[in-house]
């Protein structure tokens, strides 16, 4: 369960526009301030799938990082109940000087799992990766997709209660994008939850029966898939005409 | 889901004395008609559950005569057995000799010949329970208890009541899924030790309990999580599973930076151990030839000051680039930033090792043998690593703050290698001056050093008292500087 009331994420600005923490701009002099999410709210209950559409820059990647934990809200209040697994970006969180085989037991290790158990599992996740020898190189050699997939073997594994995707399943081939609906109709079966954030709106579609459209930082519009996506194309055909 | 009763089995049910108590679960014979809900707008994807007409036409045929199974989720509420009500349990199987699908569960005491009982009976339900275990609850006024799996005999009804709405009637409902917790020590009394089931038993409880942490992360924990726990039982618990999780993620953080910074494979210890020896050669000469003041073992009293220095000033280093070489990691998932620096001196800490060869061959090389003193070497040790760690908390939130200054703030601290006795020992320097020098918190690690390795003395109390003093210092200062900072990590990478 995923409950947000009014959650405002802040980003500060020094004087040289680059992004600092609000001691730096304490520290160093006054600058600018934006929100990139403002009173965003909603509630997503067990076992619903949910996309975030909007424009580039709109919040989706903001908001799934205030789920995952990567950014605290600067405003308003989060209640999630449950694990959660995230791929927010093509990275997917795999440091490129480190094989396969070294990433994976370290973000099993950071999701939650202990040492022992990440060891044991490390061969089940190098099976599901596909990667074969490749797992025991750097992720430096990495196609996107190859990065995707081990991230989504390491999410697997740690058999998360709520995911969240960010575009990750876009890098993913025909077969693991295939693999990606199984295992989330799945979850979404057993009561999981799935967000996932993207322009691929088919591929949205076969995961999600409900979206949220996110435009400056807040909510425009929440309702099913098959009613709001529609009124988002229909807006941005509109702006793209008026010549917005 | 609304379950309709319209069946001869529902009438024992309502009568008066076969009403269910409130604190009682009876098992009876599965009610006959389902009726299942439909939604509003069906989804053309979601396959909708349709009644069978042919089971439901079957079913009114036989009547009461036949009992199948039915699948359907319960609510099972659990209380104590008081010694008196025991009995009642063993009478179970001999009551579910007439059923079925009660046999199967029931196999080894079914007694065919016994009368179908049509009447529904009751069992109380107890679960499986922590033995020789209590624990106390944090918010638990005043009392340790025994710890009850699944009961809620641990919490505090003062708390439990605000969303229980069995004890608090304006509490919002809640949906109770389906139970499938598997008790901390079923694995030992349900198998034969060696068994494969024990071992696989055993690998999902502690995999189950070991995704403690991740839920641990959320914001909000559900009762199933708080009750999962890897280690023991008992008041100790929560500091065991703390220390463990930590552990782990201190080793793959140390772990993993080791490798992204210093590569892979033996020639890692040949990196640590060059860059002191060079530096120990390049200011031996110094003394030796330069400045002419060779002193006692001046190789040795070198080392004793640049393996310590060494290991402050390069965790300083790698602590101020920690969340860049991290970035991936940070953007993606949550994870523990307060051990980030604590990271960065345990991965120094390891070259540190190596380097101290450095110091057993200047020992060598300078015929000074080792003494009993050497023994207070871990409790130098120690304060050595406290004091890279809490220069750590500083140096992380330096390097977001300055970025463009990291270069001269590595400077600066390389000025107290020579604002000490670093080059020469403190009583070879000018006695004026030394008071001045014991004020640089890196004067008493180099002195206890040479205590321990060269002059084959007890440290003074003073040489270790001033660090310890800076540690506090700077740990009472950064630390909640860094605890407030590092909410914001993820938006400066």
């Amino acid at each position: 369960m995923i409950v947000a009331t009014a959650v405002g994420v802040q980003f500060f600005f020094n004087r040289h526009l680059r992004v600092v923490t609000p001691g730096e701009a304490r520290l160093r002099g006054h600058g600018t301030t934006t929100w990139g999410l403002r009173d965003v709210a909603f509630s997503i209950g067990s076992g619903e799938g949910t996309a975030l559409i909007g424009p580039s820059g709109s919040g989706k990647t903001t908001l799934l990082r205030v789920l995952a934990g990567v950014y605290e809200p600067d405003h308003g209040q989060l209640k999630i109940r449950g694990r959660v697994a995230s791929l927010l970006s093509v990275e997917a969180g795999l440091m490129s000087l480190l094989t396969g085989r070294e990433n994976a037991l370290l973000l099993g290790v950071i999701g939650g799992l202990s040492r022992r158990t990440m060891v044991r599992a490390i061969e089940s996740v190098k099976g599901r990766s596909a990667l074969g020898d490749a797992f025991e190189r750097p992720v430096l050699t990495y196609s996107q997709g190859m990065r995707a997939r081990l991230g989504l073997a390491v999410a697997e594994e740690l058999e998360p209660q709520i995911l969240l995707l960010d575009e990750v399943h876009e890098a993913l081939d025909h077969e693991f994008r295939a693999f990606l609906q199984d295992w989330a109709h799945r979850m979404l079966a057993r009561g999981g939850i799935v967000i996932a954030a993207g322009h691929d709106h088919p591929m949205l579609s076969s995961l999600c029966t409900r979206a949220i459209w996110l435009d400056g930082g807040s909510v425009c519009e929440d309702g099913p898939f098959d009613v709001v996506q529609p009124r988002y194309l229909a807006a941005v055909r509109e702006g793209a005409s008026s010549g917005v | 889901m609304a379950a309709e009763l319209g069946d001869p089995c529902r009438k024992p049910l309502e009568q008066s004395d076969e009403r269910i108590g409130r604190n009682r679960v009876r098992f009876g014979p599965p009610f006959r008609r389902v009726a299942v809900e439909v939604a509003a707008e069906p989804d053309p994807r979601i396959d909708v559950a349709e009644r069978d007409a042919e089971f439901v036409r079957k079913l009114d045929e036989d009547g009461p005569k036949r009992r199948d199974p039915v699948l359907m989720m319960v609510r099972i509420k659990m209380r104590r057995v008081a010694p008196d009500e025991a009995p009642e349990a063993i009478e179970l199987r001999r009551e579910l000799g007439g059923s079925p699908c009660w046999r199967s569960l029931a196999a080894p005491c079914v007694l065919p010949s016994q009368p179908r009982e049509t009447r529904p009976f009751e069992l109380d339900v107890k679960p499986d329970r922590e033995l020789r275990a209590f624990a106390s609850v944090r918010c638990r006024i005043g009392s340790r208890v025994a710890v009850h799996h699944q009961a809620r005999t641990r919490h505090d009804p003062a708390l439990v009541r605000l969303d229980d709405p069995a004890v608090d009637a304006v509490a919002e409902p809640e949906v109770v899924g389906v139970h499938d917790e598997q008790s901390a020590r079923i694995h030992v009394f349900k198998y034969p030790r060696g068994s494969h089931e024990r071992e696989a038993s055993l690998v999902a409880h502690r995999r189950q309990h070991s995704l403690d942490g991740v839920a641990s992360v959320s914001p909000v924990l559900t009762e199933q999580d708080r009750r999962r726990a890897p280690l023991g039982t008992g008041p100790m618990r929560p500091a065991l599973e703390w220390v463990s999780r930590t552990a782990d993620l201190l080793w793959a953080l140390t772990e993993s930076d080791l490798r992204f910074r210093y590569g892979r494979g033996p020639w890692r210890f040949v990196r640590w151990l060059l860059e002191p020896v060079a530096i120990v050669g390049v200011y031996l000469f110094l003394v030796t030839f330069v400045l002419d003041k060779p002193g006692l073992a001046a190789g040795l009293s070198l080392a004793c000051a640049v393996v310590p220095f060494q290991l402050v000033m390069l965790t300083i280093g790698n602590a101020m680039t920690a969340l860049d070489a991290r970035r991936p990691i940070l953007l993606n998932m949550r994870l523990n930033r307060m051990l980030l620096p604590v990271s960065s001196a345990l991965t120094e800490a390891v070259g540190f090792a190596s380097s101290l060869l450095l110091v057993a061959f200047m020992m060598a090389a300078y015929q000074v043998a080792p003494t009993w003193s050497i023994l207070w070497f871990p409790l130098v040790f120690v304060v050595n690593v406290l004091l890279a760690i809490a220069a750590a908390y500083a140096a992380t939130l330096l390097g977001i703050w300055l970025r463009e200054l990291r270069a001269f703030v590595l400077s600066f601290v390389r000025i107290l290698f020579f604002v000490g006795p670093g080059l020469v020992a403190l009583d070879e320097t000018e006695r004026g001056v030394r008071n001045l020098l014991k004020l640089n918190p890196m004067t008493g690690l180099f002195e206890a050093y040479r205590d321990v390795f060269l002059y084959g003395q007890r440290p003074a109390a003073w040489e270790l008292a001033a660090p310890l003093a800076t540690v506090v210092l700077l740990l009472a200062v950064f630390v909640p500087l860094y605890r407030a900072e590092q909410r914001q990590f993820a938006k400066v990478v």
